[in-house]
């Protein structure tokens, strides 16, 4: 008989408790996998939205807290822009507002003139004209879910804003934006001449090597400020550091919590089964035989709690993403990466948790184990 | 040479109070077959267990094949490969069926067609064809016994060990399971040690051994 069968009998004999183990797992595994796939979901909403206009760098401050903590003066632009090679400088204002008294919404400022205004993909409308001081254009998710179209009213921290234009966006930070022009929202903010980052396009074609040119001479213009690729910059923001430390030792304490239930389990399951294994023990099997097939029932029940994990970890995501604080910030994130790494953390841990439990049964003394039916 | 031996093998227990063999010194041949008499509490349990190394002796050595064997891994694989060990509690592992429980001693890399063919075979000898998909606690004593009996002959051992194995059985399920035990051993050349409180019993075996507070009073061989 084949130790996996054998295994597969000893779980399926203990219906109960093989099932509340595997569901602790499975919940360890779901909230590993939520906390960090909802984090790095966030994180690459910001590097795909930076992205998506065709921007190529960013030159913002070092180590800013949050993305629009930053503020750099508007008068950097024409220094940014003399560079040689690069195409398009636009500053922008970054900030997140209260709409309509419920939600919260990243509101972003784009110069006038900004090459950004020119990226967009208008669903319905136009952009704000230039005598505008109350247009706004909404990404088009934000837009659906508050249920406004082209010429509705929109109440921007109490203040009313006429919807000039709903726009296409592909990354997700986008879809739920608000685009005012600059200078409005620079004295709605009361931050005048200033902006939050510069965003930069480079002449294209684009050469890897005259790119890495450019960035030295963007550095040398920038001063005291730091240029980034879009994912630098994002990475870089030290409130999503501090919340991947979280998530991440979430994620480990959760982990840890399975790490000891399994070997709780095994232990239950090596104590009572001491006849058992003693009876294993005295027909010759090996040290290693008993401990892999402990080890074995503990990767089974880890593996099953893990797949199940998977799919909870998910429903877990929708969920959150759907709760009215996280609306259009927060959204199921999942990549092949991502679950191969929270797959290959909770077998490793259910391995771990099986070792001692596993090895405790290799020492069992058979005759004195045979005494114990 | 002898198969196994123990050499003035003493066995002590809580911490020397309790003297279970007292220079105990014995060889058994291939093929030979052994009866091991004696009254309870005399260590023939014990002595059962020091042959095959479930036990280890507090002093004197143990010999398989000649080699002094100290170490619990070697005894192990000796166990697994070349003895069968009958237990008077049968110790059938009652989750799995009469067949499972005969593939489980099986030894080495078989494929599970041989394995599955190779215990049938066994269940066959036993005249338990009909009740391989039986568990334990589905079957009588004898039967058990049978499977106990067709388990510890899997490997085809060098030395069979049966602790009273008609012990729990009535007279005439008894006498079939110990011709059967006395005919597959004969068949393939093997030793045989066989503990019992019936002189009946031991009447089969060609040697006797009776133990006596841990030591060897006797030591008989019939014609």
């Amino acid at each position: 008989m084949r130790k996996f069968q054998l295994a597969l009998h000893h779980i399926v004999g203990r219906p109960l408790r093989s099932a509340l183990t595997v569901l602790g797992i499975a919940i360890a595994c779901a909230g590993s996998l939520a906390v960090t796939g909802l984090i790095q979901g966030v994180q690459d909403s910001l590097e795909q939205g930076m992205e998506e206009p065709g921007v190529d760098f960013v030159v913002g401050e070092r180590a800013s807290f949050s993305l629009v903590g930053g503020s750099i003066p508007e008068s950097l632009a024409p220094k940014l822009a003399a560079v040689s090679g690069v195409s398009d400088v636009s500053g922008v204002l970054f900030n997140v507002e209260t709409v309509d008294n419920s939600a919260n919404l990243v509101v972003s400022g784009w110069p006038r003139d900004s090459f950004l205004w020119k990226s967009l993909d208008l669903a319905a409308g136009q952009i704000p004209a230039p005598d505008d001081s109350h247009g706004v254009v909404l990404g088009q998710s934000i837009a659906t879910a508050l249920k406004k179209t082209v010429g509705d009213e929109i109440e921007i921290r109490f203040t009313k804003f006429k919807i000039a234009g709903i726009a296409r966006f592909s990354s997700y930070l986008n879809q739920n934006i608000a685009l005012i022009p600059l200078d409005v929202l620079q004295q709605f903010l009361s931050r005048r001449d200033s902006v939050t980052f510069f965003q930069i396009r480079l002449a294209r074609p684009i050469d890897p090597e005259r790119a890495s040119q450019i960035r030295m001479n963007l550095a040398a213009a920038a001063g005291n400020y730091q240029v980034f690729d879009n994912g630098e910059f994002t990475s870089d923001i030290r409130l999503i550091r501090i919340i991947r430390a979280i998530a991440d030792t979430i994620a480990a304490i959760m982990l840890g919590l399975a790490l000891v239930l399994i070997a709780t389990t095994l232990l239950m399951a090596v104590n009572e089964r001491t006849y058992e294994i003693g009876v294993l023990a005295a027909l010759g099997w090996s040290d290693f035989g008993i401990l892999s097939l402990i080890l074995l029932e503990g990767l089974l029940m880890t593996a099953v709690g893990a797949v199940l994990g998977l799919g909870l970890g998910m429903g877990i995501m929708q969920v959150a993403s759907h709760t009215a604080v996280a609306a259009g910030y927060l959204r199921p994130y999942i990549t092949l990466a991502l679950v191969a790494r929270t797959v290959s953390l909770t077998i490793a841990i259910g391995t771990l948790g099986a070792l001692y439990p596993a090895w405790r049964a290799t020492r069992l003394d058979p005759a004195e184990a045979l005494r114990r039916q | 040479m002898a198969l196994v031996e123990l050499n003035h093998v003493r066995r002590e227990f809580d911490g020397g109070r309790v003297v279970a063999l007292a220079g105990v010194s014995l060889a058994i041949e291939p093929g030979e077959t052994l009866a091991i008499v004696g009254p309870s509490g005399s260590g023939k349990s014990t002595l059962l267990n020091l042959l095959c190394g479930l036990d280890h002796p507090t002093s004197g050595e143990v010999k398989f094949e000649g080699r002094v064997i100290c170490d619990r891994t070697v005894w192990r694989r000796i166990r697994a490969r070349h003895v069968g060990i009958v237990f008077q509690s049968f110790c059938l592992l009652p989750e799995l069926t009469a067949r499972e429980n005969i593939e489980v001693a099986m030894a080495g890399n078989v494929r599970d067609g041989e394995r599955k063919e190779r215990s049938l075979e066994l269940l066959n000898a036993v005249g338990l064809s009909g009740r391989a998909d039986h568990k334990p606690p589905e079957m009588s004593g004898g039967e058990r016994q049978r499977v106990a009996i067709a388990r510890a002959l899997i490997n085809q051992p060098r030395l069979v060990l049966a602790d009273e194995p008609t012990g729990n059985l009535d007279q005439a399920n008894g006498r079939h399971v110990l011709e059967l035990l006395m005919d597959v051993v004969g068949s393939k050349g093997a030793a045989l040690a066989m503990i019992t409180h019936e002189s009946a019993i031991a009447a089969f075996c060609g040697r006797r051994v009776t133990l006596i507070d841990g030591q060897v009073a006797a030591d008989s061989t019939h014609a």
